[in-house]
């Protein structure tokens, strides 16, 4: 599943459902609001969704080339989240865990590179900024 | 002709979500951008001291992302939609 949504993921079902008989390993990235200690309290985060959602399909693309990967899932959030929340999951299903660790590296520092999510911080305050 | 520009999260809260830019001649993107900046006071944001655009900055033309070099030398058409980028900080 490669999708972008507001709702929090259900991590655990999304694995099950990605599960494959011939998987030996599904290596699990959780990317989650943390506290950096500069009084913020949530990060809003906006997406081009057309392009983004289309940039994350030829990512899971490349990765399973790449890689040999059996299965990917990739799911963003947008919106504004508070403390703590799930931002992003990827599950890269694989024979080995390998190519499952690997795979699912290349991912997240894909989508960090160029895939066009913006965070915005807002801090207890109530100023915000965005990140470059 | 008339050109549309989208543009998101930092360059939305200048340039507006969505706005149609009318232009006469030829036009390129960086030509549409810089007088864009010039009208908003926000030429640093997107261009260098040398007047090239910064390298963080995606430009996409019709569903391209376009190459520092492509947005210097490629015409616009009229119905055109030019999407604007800041540096992306997803994941």
């Amino acid at each position: 599943m490669i999708s972008i949504q507001k709702e929090d993921i259900d991590i655990g079902a999304l694995i099950q459902q990605s599960r494959d008989k011939r998987m030996g390993a599904q290596v699990v990235f959780v990317g989650t609001v943390r506290d950096d200690g500069d009084s913020i309290e949530a990060i809003e985060f906006e997406a081009d969704r057309t392009t983004a959602i289309a940039d994350l399909r030829t990512i899971a693309a490349e990765a399973t080339e790449k890689y040999g990967l059996i299965s990917v899932d990739i799911i963003h959030r947008d919106g504004l989240l508070q403390m703590g929340e799930t931002i992003l999951v990827i599950i890269a299903g694989s024979a080995h865990r390998e190519e499952g660790f690997a795979g699912c590296r290349y991912i997240i520092e894909e989508i960090k590179r160029y895939v066009p999510i913006w965070k915005k911080d807002i801090n207890t305050t109530g100023d915000s900024h965005w990140h470059d | 002709m008339r050109i549309t520009l989208r543009s998101f999260a930092r360059f939305r809260e200048i340039f507006g979500e969505e706005k149609t830019i009318e232009t006469k001649g030829v036009a390129t993107p960086k030509m549409v951008l810089s007088a864009l900046c010039e009208e908003k006071g926000c030429t640093e944001t997107l261009f260098t001291a040398e007047g090239t655009l910064h390298p963080h900055i995606t430009v996409i033309l019709n569903g391209r992302r376009l190459s520092a070099g492509e947005t210097e030398d490629t015409s616009l058409a009229d119905g055109d939609t030019l999407v604007v980028y800041p540096p992306v900080s997803g994941g």
